[in-house]
C-alpha cells in the first residue's frame, strides 16, 4: 500500500500565501527556481533580503530563520553554503512562522534530497498544503508522521535498536542504507527533540554529538468506545478485535489514519457524533461529499468503519480508532550497561544517558 | 564572460573566429596554434581547459568540428562548459558545408552571439556605507538618485540596462555596514569587475585601503578592479588621481548625484569590458 503524510488539503484558517524554492547563482544571486502556487508574485529584492538573512547567520550553516518583510511574515530554511538553496513560506502578517517549523524543515529537506532535473517541482502541491494544515495538527500526529518519513522512521529504528548514537553515526547509516545523499540530519531530528522523543547534547570524549532515545512510542488500533450504538455495531467491534492482530502493515495503516489531517477529522466526528451519513459527516468536518466518499471507502476497507441500514439511509460508525501511546524505554536501561560491558560504548556517554533515563523516567503519557 | 569563439574544420583549417571582448596580456593566436592539434585528438564530446592569466582558453572536439571558447576566469567552468557543449551540439545539426556560404556565416554569428550573452557579466561595487554605492547604481540604471541615505541591507542587485557589447550585465552592490563586511564575499564572488568605491575623504580612502581592498582581492583573484573616487564635489575630497596613488588602483572621479557622470561611467565600464 503506498502511505503518503500528504495527501492533505487546504485548512480554511491558515492559508499560507505561498512556497519558493530559491537558489544562489555566483554571477546572478538569488534565482526562483520554483514557487507553488503559480500565480504568486515573489520579488528579486525579496529573495535577496531571505537569503542575506540566512547567510548573515552563524558560519553560513543550515538553519531555520523567521522573518519579517514589508508585510509579509516568512518562514525559511536554507540548505547551507555548500548546497546554496533555501525554501521558504510566504505567510500573512497575522500567522506566526515558526509554528510551521518542523513542517518546513521537513518540506525542505524532501526538496533539498530531489533538486537533480527539479524532480520536486511536481511535488509542490502536497508539500504546499502539508504545511498549510501542519500548524494545527496534533502532538499524536506529529510523532505519528516519524513512522511515515523513510529517514525519521530509520532514526527512529536505529535508536530503538542501540539508544544512544553519534549524528556521525546515524547520518553515515541513513547514506548507507537508505541511499540518501542530501539531509540536513539537524532538521531530521529537530520534530523529535520537540516530540519529546529523542534528546541530543555533547558528550565529552565522543567526537560527534550524541542522539539519545528517552520516550519510546507505539501506534496501537483500539476499539471505539462509543456508548450508544446499536447491537449490529458492537457485535462487529466484539467481532473485529477477537480475530485483530497488530502487524508492520497495520501500523503504517494506522500512521496514515491519524497523520492525514481529513481522515483524522471523519474519524474524530464520528467518534463525538456517533452515527453519521456521509452528508452529515460532510457539515461537521466541511470536507465535500465527494472526498468523504473516497474516504469512507479507504476507512471500511481498513476496518475503521461500519455502514449500517437505518430507516432508508445509510449510517457509518466507528469500529476501531488509531491512538499514539508514548512509554519510558526502560529496556534501553539494561541494554545500555551491556553494551557498555562488551565495551561498545564509553561511560561518560553510558551515565549521560542513564542520566537522561532517569530525569524522564516518571513522564507522564505525552 | 566568453570573450571570444573559434571553430575549426577537422582538417584543423579554421572556419570562422568571433571575437566580442579583447584578450590583453596574451597572444591567443599564437596559442591556438599549440592547443587546437590537442583538441583534435581529444575524444569525441570531451572538453579541456587551459588556464593562462586571468583567462581559460575551453575547448571540444564534436563531429567535423573543433570548438574554442576563450573566457574570464571569473566564469564558473561548469557553465563555460555547458554553453560549449550546447554550442557544439547546435553545431552538429546545422550541416554546414565548407567553406561556409554568407548565410551560413550569418547563423553561425548569431548562434555565437546567443551563446556568449547566456554567460551574464557580474559588476560589483564594493565599499563602505554611505560612499555612495546604491547612488551609482541608480545612476546606471537611469533611476531616480536618492536623496536620502537609506543604508542597503545584505546587497542590492540590477540589470544594467545597457546590454555590454552582447553581454547582459548585472550590477550589485554589498551592505556597507561593518555587520555585512563579513559576508561581502557572497556578493564578490563571480565578479568580472569590481568598482571599489569611496567618498573621496583620506580617511575613508585610508580605511578601503587597509579594509575593503585585502578581501577583494582575495575574493575575486580574476577580476578588473578599479576605484570610484565618489563625492568629487564634496570641500574635503581628495582627487581621483590621489586616490589613484593611495589605493594603487586605475580610478575614476564621479559625482554620483550628477547625472552628466553616468555616460562617462558607461563607457569606463564598456571599456573595461570589452577593450
Amino acid at each position: 500500500m503506498e502511505v503518503n503524510i500528504y495527501t492533505v488539503v487546504l485548512g480554511e484558517n491558515l492559508l499560507p500565501i505561498g512556497l519558493i524554492v530559491v537558489k544562489w547563482d555566483n554571477k546572478i544571486g538569488t534565482v526562483l527556481e520554483a514557487k507553488y502556487p503559480e500565480d504568486v508574485v515573489v520579488s528579486p529584492d525579496l529573495t535577496m533580503k531571505i537569503y542575506g538573512a540566512h547567510v548573515l547567520g552563524e558560519e553560513r550553516e543550515a538553519g531555520f530563520i523567521s522573518m519579517k518583510v514589508d508585510s509579509l511574515n516568512i518562514a525559511s530554511y536554507f540548505a547551507g553554503i555548500e548546497i546554496n538553496y533555501y525554501v521558504a513560506l510566504l505567510l500573512k502578517p497575522t500567522e506566526d512562522a515558526t509554528a510551521f517549523e518542523d513542517a518546513l524543515i521537513e518540506v525542505a529537506s524532501k526538496i533539498f534530497e530531489n533538486l537533480g532535473e527539479k524532480k520536486y517541482v511536481e511535488k509542490l502541491p502536497e508539500f504546499y498544503k502539508f504545511l498549510e494544515k501542519y500548524p494545527v495538527l496534533t502532538r499524536d500526529q506529529k510523532i505519528a508522521s516519524v513512522l511515515l518519513d523513510p529517514i525519521k522512521s530509520f532514526v527512529f529504528k536505529t535508536l530503538l535498536e542501540h539508544g544512544c548514537v553519534t549524528k556521525d553515526q546515524l547520518q553515515e547509516d541513513i547514506v548507507k542504507n537508505l541511499g540518501v545523499k542530501t539531509f540536513d540530519i539537524n532538521a531530521i531530528l529537530s520534530s523529535m527533540i520537540k516530540s519529546g522523543l529523542v534528546v541530543s547534547e555533547w558528550v565529552e570524549g565522543v567526537p560527534s554529538e550524541v542522539v539519545f532515545l528517552i520516550r519510546d512510542f507505539e501506534i496501537v488500533r483500539v476499539p471505539s468506545n462509543i456508548k450508544k450504538i446499536p447491537a449490529n455495531v458492537k457485535n462487529a467491534i466484539r467481532d473485529f478485535f477477537s480475530k485483530y492482530k497488530q502487524s508492520p502493515r497495520d501500523t503504517a495503516i494506522l500512521a496514515r489514519a491519524i497523520t492525514d489531517p481529513e481522515i483524522y477529522e471523519i474519524i474524530k466526528a464520528l467518534k463525538t457524533h456517533g452515527g453519521m451519513s456521509i452528508k452529515e459527516i460532510s457539515e461537521k468536518t466541511e470536507i465535500p461529499e465527494d472526498k468523504i466518499f473516497n474516504y469512507i471507502g479507504w476507512l471500511r476497507r481498513n476496518n475503521f468503519i461500519i455502514e449500517v441500514e437505518e430507516t432508508n439511509q445509510s449510517k457509518f460508525y466507528l469500529i476501531s480508532e488509531p491512538m499514539v501511546i508514548t512509554f519510558y524505554p526502560e529496556y534501553q536501561i539494561k541494554s545500555v550497561i551491556e553494551r557498555y560491558n562488551e565495551g561498545v560504548l564509553p561511560a561518560k556517554q553510558v551515565i549521560r544517558y542513564l542520566l537522561f533515563l532517569k530525569e524522564a523516567y516518571g513522564g507522564e503519557r505525552m | 564572460m566568453i570573450r571570444q569563439i573559434y571553430i575549426y574544420a577537422d582538417t584543423g583549417t579554421p572556419i570562422f573566429s568571433r571575437k566580442y571582448a579583447e584578450v590583453k596580456e596574451v597572444d591567443i593566436n599564437e596559442l591556438l596554434k599549440f592547443i587546437v592539434p590537442i583538441a583534435q585528438n581529444l575524444n569525441e564530446g570531451s572538453i579541456e581547459h587551459t588556464d593562462i592569466t586571468r583567462y581559460r582558453i575551453s575547448y571540444m572536439r564534436l563531429g567535423r568540428f573543433t570548438n574554442v571558447f576563450v573566457s574570464d576566469r571569473t566564469s564558473e567552468t561548469a557553465r563555460v562548459e555547458e554553453a560549449l557543449v550546447n554550442f557544439s551540439r547546435h553545431l552538429e545539426t546545422l550541416n554546414l558545408n565548407l567553406p561556409l556560404s554568407i548565410e551560413e556565416a550569418k547563423v553561425l554569428e548569431k548562434i555565437s552571439e546567443e551563446t556568449v550573452s547566456l554567460i551574464p557579466v557580474k559588476i560589483c561595487l564594493v565599499g563602505f556605507g554611505g560612499v555612495g554605492k546604491t547612488t551609482i547604481l541608480k545612476l546606471l540604471r537611469y533611476e531616480e538618485i536618492p536623496l536620502r541615505y537609506e543604508p542597503t541591507i545584505f546587497g542590492e542587485r540590477a540589470m544594467l540596462v545597457i546590454p555590454v557589447g552582447p553581454y547582459k550585465a548585472v550590477l550589485f552592490t554589498v551592505g556597507g555596514q561593518e555587520r555585512f563586511m563579513p559576508i561581502w564575499d557572497i556578493l564578490i564572488r563571480g565578479s568580472d569587475v569590481i568598482f571599489v568605491v569611496t567618498d573621496s575623504t583620506p580617511e575613508n580612502v585610508e580605511r578601503t585601503k587597509t579594509h575593503v581592498l585585502p578581501i577583494v582581492r582575495e575574493t575575486a583573484k580574476y577580476a578588473r578592479i578599479i576605484a570610484i573616487a565618489n563625492k568629487q564635489d564634496l570641500a574635503m575630497a581628495l582627487p581621483a588621481y590621489r586616490v589613484e596613488q593611495i589605493l594603487g588602483l586605475k580610478t575614476f572621479g564621479c559625482v554620483a548625484i550628477d547625472p552628466a557622470y553616468r555616460e562617462p561611467l558607461l563607457n569606463l565600464i564598456k571599456e573595461i569590458l570589452l577593450s
